[in-house]
């Protein structure tokens, strides 16, 4: 994937992309075909980047030598300012996580105390084999589950991993158990060597608790607890996480082992995974993740909103996002790599835009403007960001008010963008009684978000309204005219009504949706289809260009020919593949696969330099590119042509 | 006060038959914050060092006093302990009983009163210990000489075999028991041993131990929560003596949990109050222990502090006060406290709740109640996963029409006594069962039956003036199987393993009615309309 050094503490993050049914494939590979070599060759977004570049060399070697230095500039530039974006990003998240991360802390150092309150054992105390004899009867370990309130677990992967870089600077010991290692086919004894691994840096042949005991009987090792993270708490085995916690609880007075777990999705979870006999031994405590709607509600603002990325979404992007995030994926994560490929491709499009610009955009000869070409782009796109900043910043004061109604600065974006709103509302001032009966319920659905925050304005106690005056106030700072205003509300004890007529009278003002402004095709990204692709039809097209050119990744020389004939001597998955492209129908991959091999074994299908690809490696192969769709957990959501020649490898 | 016996204190208070000061009983030196309990301990084992000097005749009494001191609850046992461990050529030993009721605790004790002094003794927890080799590995070093307790010579002797670890101990403890005092072998937690992988072997080598070792000095003692007869019908060993830990009384559990507590008065008005009730549900000390700390900070709550000691008016109304969390406590096996600086946070940000309720969009509402996020898509998939582990297949023609079915069922409800009653059992057989398991292929069928129908509405209320709607990318068809593998690993669904050749997993959906139920009102399908009841 096109991983810049730049954004490398976010490459779980950003390296995932979703994957699709293999057979359904045929509108997405079929549309970016239409658009050209260039957008195929160059802007696949998950090729790394020095490899996207000789590539897209290799192509206009023959052509220019121009356009490949503008391509090259292109993509620098895209990395530079994407990093910015990326770090943006990331500040936002870490700003919400570091609220967790920090009660967390507070939480183990209580719990810490608690259990040095109780004893505080010698080291010899501590190496010997059988319990402390204590009055207090303590065997419960402290466990903190922190629900990560999202069923779908990608975007948690790294604050959990932020979560242990944080406590290990903290001083912790710290120690990563995953769903793998608490399975059953590791055992509790595996799972605990492996606990062991991670803290002793020499561990014996035969490892127990105790040579944990001696370990932490080291000076500087000794007065820090030891911390054991479990991410996803929901995969885990229950009983030999049952087993390990049963066993350290024996210990838990000598060595102060705590659990922090991961939950996707309620607290039965592990009610349910785990027995009531183990259940007893945890002392549990619940804290929570912000929901992943907090999180899109900073990242919108941070990203969409205020104007840090340079450019904007149009309305039809917008409404598009939010149907991707709340119907289907519903992760930060996917989130992103959308705003990745918007940016991506605006770079790609920016200099068209601009050659556009000598014909007239389209936004300036239709709008009022248009009489007037001396109009210098400069001038334009200088009162289109002022415009922009005006806008962003009564929108965060609509959502200021609407977020005490639960209103989600999503689904207020999404109305302030859309165009018609511009439209309606100057039909509003024209036949403002008529509208209320004729269009009242289109105007209704249409600007439902945005009048619900207005009456919440109503509806809100005296001191929050206060309070909300107070952050408008911080928004409004470079605005004159509304700021006196503001500050005049601010000093008379006000009616809701009469900040409620104000602050229409400013929406109506400023919220002009930016597809409205001239000059906005410069910085605004319009293009869904794009977009969808990149979504939901890129890995798989990838996975599916994989399979089709596989000659390509696996460069054997009898498969040399870059022809696109099916030889014989190709893998049976890539031959299928090619066949089920030509065929255009759902197939069934078992009897095709049952076909070949009656085929092989009639015709032995030696040809090719490695036999090994047929056979049983062959039916690997197909269980993986069948499982990648099933079992996508096994994938990871990984870079789609990684997989793709990790699948290819692991065949041969 | 907690460790008898280090060998290598042992080994010198051997060596010099004087009176030791620094023998196991003598109060401890440099030890940085005991206990109150602690301190009982060490006074009575100067007591008993002060004892030994005078060789007085009232010494053994002295000792089970002391021992009696700290087991409450335990007199029987007790003595029993220190009459069956005393003389060295003793049969092996089981202590049976239920979890939490002392065993191990008074063992170890009696352990440190009992005379002659045990010249060694190997404690294993088998709960503690991965696997055979650890156990072996732990003994061996627990009775080798102190030196052999480094790393790298006990990675050469680990032995594999149960016979070379036989030999291997008895080489060690023929040294150890030759100068004629006891080594105490104990196998704590014993029940564990039959769960492991090749457990019973291990199980009949642990019992007959006495037999293969055939050493007088040594004694044999297990502690398990198992009764004697989960073990001795297995092999041709001889009987162990064995003493049993009956479950506490109320009383017992009372003076255990008042011992040391610092504001007494406080707590016995406290425990009379709630101890009754709960034990009723539980008679373990440490889960009674776990259930009524929390409680108790309730219940001094209104006091203010837990120094105050509270008169009678008082005492009425902390009772009335405790009562609601009392009944909570008697239903809840497992509760998790949320911290406290969270619900201020919350508090903050949320600062209208009541206003305008039926403003509140369907989907802020499912955050709330739902707890977590979810995409729509993968609701429905939910949804129809648990439709499907629910009703019957032969039914889904009947539910799943091309109108959604509702009126299909209307006709089905003139039927026969007979075949109600037979559609009862059937009913009844079903729930016994549990859900049942289906095909990838039925799952995928409902789901776009479900979605078909509510397709339109829900478009309608998502997205009023979307583009999008007709494209079908938005529809909620598209990345099914990647939302059956987010279920899959949320455990809402489990998939049984087969070949994946033949595309034959079948799924079951494991969530609960309630579940369902929110999840639909969160999407606003009626799916009690689809539940097949009778």
């Amino acid at each position: 994937m096109a991983a810049p050094p730049c954004d490398a503490p976010l490459t779980a993050a950003s390296n995932i992309q979703p994957f699709f049914v293999l057979h359904k494939a045929a509108a997405a590979s079929s549309a970016p075909a239409s658009r050209g070599r260039r957008r195929a060759d160059s802007s696949q977004p998950s090729l790394p980047g020095p490899k996207s570049s000789k590539r897209s060399r290799d192509v206009d070697a023959s052509d220019e030598d121009v356009s490949e230095l503008y391509q090259r500039l292109r993509l620098e530039a895209f990395h530079r300012t994407w990093s910015k974006i990326q770090s943006t990003i990331d500040e936002v998240l870490r700003g919400i996580n570091l609220k967790l991360f920090d009660q967390v802390l507070h939480w183990i150092q209580e719990s810490f105390s608690a259990i040095r309150a109780i004893a505080k054992p010698h080291h010899s105390e501590i190496q010997q084999p059988y319990p402390l004899i204590t009055d207090v009867i303590c065997r419960r370990i402290p466990a903190a589950f922190v629900l990560t309130k999202n069923a779908e677990f990608v975007d948690d992967i790294t604050t959990f991993r932020d979560l242990a870089e944080h406590l290990e600077s903290n001083g912790c010991h710290l120690a990563k158990l995953s769903a793998t290692e608490l399975s059953p086919k590791n055992g509790v004894g595996g799972c605990f060597r492996n606990l062991l691994r991670q803290l002793l840096s020499d561990v014996p042949d035969v490892a127990d608790v105790s040579s944990l005991a001696s370990w932490y009987c080291d000076t500087e090792n000794y007065d820090q607890p030891i911390i054991i993270i479990i991410d996803d708490l929901e995969q885990c085995s229950g009983d030999i996480l049952g087993e390990l916690m049963m066993m350290l609880s024996e210990w838990v007075i000598k060595i102060p082992i705590f659990f922090v777990m991961g939950i996707a999705t309620t607290l039965d979870a592990p009610r349910k995974l785990l027995s009531s006999e183990a259940l007893q031994r945890l002392e549990p405590c619940k804290l929570t993740l912000g929901s992943p709607t907090d999180r899109m509600n900073a990242l919108v603002e941070a990203i969409l909103v205020k104007p840090c990325a340079g450019f904007c979404i149009s309305h039809e992007v917008a409404v598009f996002l939010r149907n991707y995030f709340f119907r289907h994926d519903g992760t930060i994560t996917s989130f992103i790599s959308a705003l990745k490929e918007l940016w991506r491709e605006k770079i790609e499009a920016l200099p068209e835009a601009m050659q556009k610009y000598a014909f007239s955009l389209p936004s300036c000869t239709s709008g009022k403007n248009s009489s007037d070409p001396s109009i210098s782009i400069s001038e334009g796109l200088l009162e289109l960001l002022k415009l922009q900043r005006d806008w962003s910043a009564v929108l965060l004061c609509l959502y200021e008010a609407g977020r005490h109604d639960k209103v989600q600065l999503l689904d207020i974006f999404c109305e302030a963008i859309n165009p018609d709103l511009q439209n309606a509302s100057n039909r509003d001032l024209f036949s403002k009684t008529t509208s209320e009966n004729l269009s009242g319920a289109k105007l209704g659905s249409g600007n439902r978000f945005i009048d619900q925050a207005m009456n919440t304005v109503r509806y809100l106690p005296l001191e929050t309204l206060s309070r909300v005056l107070d952050v408008w106030s911080a928004h409004l700072k470079g605005m004159s005219e509304i700021s006196d205003k503001l500050k005049e509300l601010q000093s008379t004890t006000i009616g809701a009504d009469n900040v409620r007529t104000a602050k229409e009278k400013w929406t109506r003002k400023y919220l002009v949706p930016v597809e409205c402004l001239p000059f906005h095709e410069i910085i605004c990204f319009k293009n869904v289809g794009i977009l969808q692709s990149a979504l939901i039809g890129n890995p798989r097209r990838m996975v599916q260009l994989d399979l089709l050119k596989s000659q390509s990744h696996l460069k054997c020389s009898c498969c040399s020919r870059s022809g696109t004939a099916v030889s014989g001597s190709l893998h049976d998955t890539s031959i299928m593949c090619n066949l089920a492209q030509e065929y255009g129908d759902v197939i069934n991959l078992h009897d095709w696969y049952i076909a070949f091999e009656e085929q092989d074994s009639a015709e032995p299908l030696l040809r090719c330099k490695s036999p090994v690809f047929f056979g049983c490696q062959a039916r690997e192969g197909l269980i993986l590119c069948r499982e990648s769709h099933l079992a996508l957990r096994d994938l990871n959501r990984r870079d789609p042509v990684a997989d793709g020649i990790k699948a290819l490898d692991s065949i041969l | 006060m907690s460790q008898p016996v280090t060998p290598r204190r042992t080994t010198r208070s051997c060596a010099g038959s004087a009176p030791d000061p620094a023998s196991p009983s003598s109060p401890p030196r440099s030890r940085p914050k005991p206990s109150p309990r602690r301190q009982l301990l060490a006074d009575t084992g100067a007591a008993v060092t002060k004892e030994e000097e005078a060789e007085g005749k009232g010494k053994g009494k002295r000792r089970i006093v002391a021992l009696l001191e700290a087991l409450p609850g335990r007199h029987a046992q007790a003595t029993d302990l220190l009459r069956l461990l005393a003389p060295a050529p003793a049969p092996p030993l089981l202590l049976y009983g239920g979890a939490a009721t002392g065993k191990t605790r008074a063992l170890l004790l009696a352990l440190r009163y009992v005379r002659p002094r045990p010249r060694r003794v190997a404690y294993a927890a088998l709960r503690s210990l991965p696997s055979i080799r650890a156990l072996f590995a732990s003994l061996l070093s627990q009775l080798g000489l102190a030196s052999s307790s480094s790393s790298a010579s006990s990675r050469q002797r680990v032995p594999d075999k149960p016979s070379d670890f036989v030999a291997a101990l008895r080489d060690a403890l023929a040294g150890l028991s030759a100068q004629g005092e006891a080594v105490y072998l104990v196998f704590d937690n014993l029940e564990v041993v039959r769960s492991w992988n090749k457990g019973d072997q291990l199980l009949a080598l642990l019992l007959r131990l006495h037999d293969l070792l055939r050493l007088p000095q040594v004694v044999i003692i297990y502690v398990s929560n198992a009764t004697p007869d989960a073990y001795y019908s297995m092999t041709g060993s001889i009987e162990p003596n064995h003493i049993y830990f009956p479950d506490y009384t109320v009383d017992e559990v009372r003076d255990i949990l008042m011992r040391g507590h610092p504001n007494p008065k406080l707590y016995s008005s406290f425990l009379s109050v709630t101890l009754k009730p709960l034990f009723r549900v539980t008679r373990r000390v440490d889960e009674l222990a776990a259930t009524l700390e929390p409680l108790f900070r309730k219940y001094y709550e209104p006091l203010g502090d837990s120094k105050s000691i509270p008169e009678e008016g008082m005492k009425r109304k902390l009772f009335e006060h405790i009562q609601p969390h009392l009944a909570v406590a008697l239903n809840e096996t497992f509760s998790v406290p949320l911290r406290a600086s969270i619900e201020k946070y919350k508090d903050g940000s949320s600062g209208v709740k009541a206003s305008a309720k039926r403003q509140f969009g369907s989907r802020d509402n499912l955050l709330t109640e739902l707890e977590f996020h979810m995409s729509v898509s993968a609701k429905y998939l939910l949804l129809s996963a648990f439709l499907a582990s629910r009703n019957p297949a032969t039914l889904d023609a009947a539910l799943f029409d091309s109108t959604g079915g509702s009126d299909n069922r209307r006709r089905k409800r003139k039927s026969s006594q007979a075949s109600v009653a037979m559609k009862d059992n059937l009913v009844e057989e079903m729930l016994m069962k549990g859900p049942g398991t289906f095909p990838l292929e039925r799952l995928l069928a409902i789901f776009q039956c479900i979605t078909s129908v509510s397709e339109d509405t829900l478009s309608d209320v998502e997205c009023p003036n979307s583009i999008m709607n007709g494209s079908g990318v938005a529809g909620l068809m598209s990345d099914v199987l990647l939302q059956l593998s987010t279920l899959c690993n949320s455990n809402f669904l489990s998939k049984s393993r087969s070949c994946p050749l033949e595309g034959s997993a079948r799924y079951r959906s494991n969530i609960d009615e309630d579940l369902a139920l929110k999840v639909a009102r969160s999407v606003g399908f009626p799916l009690s309309k689809y539940i097949y009841r009778r």
